[in-house]
């Protein structure tokens, strides 16, 4: 399988458009990871994030696109997940955990904000974009082994 | 893409293993509810196996299809064990706060199959020596089947 998207610069754009389009975000998600040489919880985190925004765009915004890029002076990927859909207009309510997601277990933004290491979002009934970067870095840990 | 993403329902007595691998759809989730669901009432099965050592990936969505899967199942009599989950998607679920609540999770098949009652009962060596005593000493025509194993 090839990562077919749309390559801008260095960027990888997946459009989203219906749930089918799931499989190649998290595809791209596992190369880019792979790219950088992170595997396991990290690798994971990466693309269970990508899943969950890639399906609220799908479900609630009906198209957008997720950009892919990796940060090598930062050592960071950075995925950017944007929709001119039509806004959270709760978002304060959902991300103090005070919202009951009728259309799933509610926990798509909130557990990837847990999991990435930037977060961000801005809503507008215009649409949403949320922004979240991961280390990939060697971290200052007891792990010596890389590959 | 599906195409190789068919759902594997395997008879195992009276319970049905359903081993998950690489990149589940939500297409393949669905229809791996409807085939199990389908195949409970026909077959009469009192188990479900879900096997997730191979699935690459969890996410809410597959989280909230399994649980529907184990709450219909129950309805219909049948209880459903996830087994084989990998380490690095445990910690993922548990970072973002899911838990698969109502379904019974263990580390691996055998658990599983414990869990449902099946359990290994090996026989001894000593039996065993006996029974190849039995079919050398010439008990020829039973012993063909009372060997086998
Ligand atoms: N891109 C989006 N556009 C519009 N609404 C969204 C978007 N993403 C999420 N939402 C809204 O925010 C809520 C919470 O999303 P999430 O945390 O992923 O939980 P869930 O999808 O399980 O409901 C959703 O129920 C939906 O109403
Ligand atoms: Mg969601």
């Amino acid at each position: 399988m090839t990562l077919a998207a749309t390559t801008d610069d260095e960027e990888l754009v997946v459009p989203i458009a219906n749930e089918s389009d799931l499989n190649h975000a998290r595809m791209v998600a596992r190369e880019t990871c792979k790219l950088v040489a992170i595997r396991g919880y990290q690798a994971q985190k990466v693309v269970t994030t990508v899943s969950e925004l890639a399906r609220n765009i799908a479900r609630y915004a009906q198209t957008g696109r997720v950009r892919f890029r990796v940060d090598t002076s930062d050592e960071m990927i950075v995925v950017i997940a944007e929709d001119s859909g039509p806004g959270i207009s709760n978002l304060d309510e959902i991300l103090a955990g005070q919202y009951r997601s009728r259309t799933g277990l509610g926990r798509g933004l909130l557990g990837s904000r847990d999991l990435a290491d930037v977060f961000d979002i801005q809503t507008s009934p215009a649409g949403t974009i949320v922004k979240i970067a991961f280390r990939y870095g060697q971290r200052k840990s007891w792990t010596t082994s890389t590959t | 893409m599906d195409d190789i993403n068919y759902v594997t329902c395997i008879p195992l007595w009276d319970c049905l293993l359903v081993p998950l691998h690489g990149d589940v759809s939500d297409t393949h989730a669905d229809e791996l509810v409807t085939e199990v669901l389908e195949r409970i009432q026909r077959d009469e099965c009192f188990g479900v196996l879900v096997d997730l050592s191979g699935v690459w990936t969890l996410d809410s969505h597959l989280c909230a299809t399994l649980a529907r899967l184990s709450l219909a199942a129950k309805m219909m009599g049948a209880k459903t064990v996830l087994s084989g989950m990998k380490p690095e998607i445990a910690m993922t679920l548990e970072a973002m706060g899911i838990e698969l609540r109502g379904i019974e999770t263990v580390a691996t098949l055998e658990d599983a199959l414990g869990s449902m009652g099946i359990t290994r009962v090996r026989r001894s060596r000593h039996d065993d020596d006996d029974l190849v005593m039995r079919s050398l000493l010439g008990g020829s025509n039973e012993s063909d089947s009372g060997a086998k194993r």
